[in-house]
């Protein structure tokens, strides 16, 4: 598979199984879009089951991109044979390609939606693994803004496609929530704030930290009052 | 200390042509031993690889012997298809970083050896007791590095060493496995030879016989 654009964040599958493979590689594609880079390799040489080390350094060195390639495997010895692929690439490259436990279809997909979304390399992984991103960067002490959620639709997905190219304009470590709710979201990450379920009249809670801390705020709040400008 | 020989070409040649041919005579065995805790493909795995290596044994055999372990280790790094492939690979890369340019005596050679296990437990995050690979080959590595202090007789140290080999392989029978594929058996794991340490077996009294012959 041959992809032009190479700012998205890659997508490796590498299964014991070619079918698993390009299964799990089509169902990223049909999520992930046409811009983010996906390479598979599945079975081993001669076609049977197994796992092939040349198959997939030939797979990363297709879909190699500066923004970085995560790599989701089915079972241990896929990951190892990974592990033994990417120590065969130069170690600048190496440092740029991080290995996923994340369970493969589900993990790829969601790595494929983040990507799309522009997630950077830690980003993409941290959402495979339905990992909380930086949530204890933010003290208690942050102050906490509140916006009500007027859009008829919610903060479903064109919005939050929006929302979260805005949060991604500043350097800031932005969260979300409910209000009702306790677990704060990278604001940045579109896996995220669409998984809030955010519908209308509801109460999201905002805070950042970092530069540009207030004016991201602000902002996004202005978008969400105006109704995403829609 | 002893000297084993220099690893010329002639010598390179009959350890491919030894270990690939054992591994061929016990293909069937290995398979029928995986087939009982793992996916049944250790026999075919192994002989691919070994095979693949006897395939370009012309061209290793004008290496010095690093430079042919290393080579080894990545044919069978790429083309075996298996857990096998990267974990034998290791040990052999892993061995190779630690040979000397020229002669190499026992004690280099044991050297050579806790390198590749090193490597080979750093690629599996394994190490003993996991019914495994390095059941075999850590014991055996053990043994190596004690005997060669003692300067022992060259003949009865490789007799040791197979003895050890094969003790530490049917310790193997009474793990459970904690890695690999055998590890999702758990308990039911227990009461069969490990696949991987029979191969190391294997080639470690296949290497034995063929040192004490050339040495006579």
């Amino acid at each position: 598979m041959n992809i032009t654009m190479r700012n998205n964040v890659g997508v490796m599958i590498v299964s014991h199984s070619l079918a698993i493979a390009t299964g799990t590689a089509e169902m990223v594609r049909q999520i992930g879009g046409e811009n983010i880079p996906i390479s598979y390799a599945g079975g081993s040489a001669d076609g049977g089951l197994g796992t092939d080390v040349e198959a997939i350094l030939k797979g990363l060195q297709e879909i190699w991109t500066e923004a970085g390639i995560v790599v989701f495997y089915d079972l241990g010895s896929a990951e190892m044979s990974s592990e033994a692929a990417i120590e065969l690439l130069p170690e600048t490259q190496q440092k740029k390609i991080k290995i996923c436990s994340a369970p493969l279809v589900e993990g790829a997909v969601l790595a494929g939606v983040e990507s799309c979304g522009g997630g950077d390399l830690d980003q993409v992984k941290l959402v495979a693994e339905k990992r909380q991103v930086s949530i204890d960067e933010i003290s208690d002490t942050t102050e906490t803004h509140r916006v009500t959620i007027t859009h008829p639709i919610g903060l479903h997905a064109r919005p939050a496609v929006k929302f979260t190219q805005l949060a991604k304009c500043f350097e800031a470590n932005i969260q979300v929530k409910l209000e009702e709710q306790t677990i704060w979201v990278d604001a940045k990450s579109i896996v995220r704030v669409m998984g809030l379920k955010a519908r209308h009249n509801k109460v999201l809670n905002l805070q950042a930290t970092g530069i540009g801390a207030p004016e991201a705020v602000n902002q996004l709040m202005v978008l969400v009052k105006n109704n995403f400008g829609e | 200390m002893i000297n084993i020989h220099s690893m010329n070409a002639q010598c390179i040649n009959l350890l491919i042509t030894g270990t690939a041919t054992c591994i061929e005579e016990h293909r069937e065995l290995l398979t029928e031993l995986d087939s009982k805790i793992g996916d049944a493909d250790h026999g075919i795995n192994m002989s691919r690889g070994f095979q693949a290596i006897l395939a370009i044994s012309p061209e290793l055999s004008e290496l010095n012997f690093g430079e042919a372990l290393k080579k080894a280790g990545m044919t069978l790094l790429m083309k075996v298809g298996g857990a096998s492939g990267p974990l034998f690979g290791s040990l052999f890369i892993g061995m190779s970083k630690a040979t000397p340019q020229k002669e190499i005596n026992l004690k280099e050679f044991a050297v050579m050896l806790e390198t590749g296990i090193a490597d080979v437990k750093k690629r599996g995050k394994s190490d003993v007791g996991e019914k495994t690979m390095l059941d075999v080959l850590v014991p055996v590595s053990i043994l190596l590095s004690e005997e060669v202090k003692n300067a022992a007789d060259k003949k009865q140290l490789l007799q040791n060493i197979v003895q050890q080999a094969e003790v530490s392989l049917e310790t193997t029978r009474l793990m459970q496995a904690t890695k690999g594929r055998a590890s999702y058996l758990g308990k039911r794991s227990i009461g069969h030879l490990d696949p991987g340490a029979m191969s190391s077996f294997l080639l470690i009294k296949t290497i034995c016989d063929l040192l004490n012959n050339n040495n006579e």
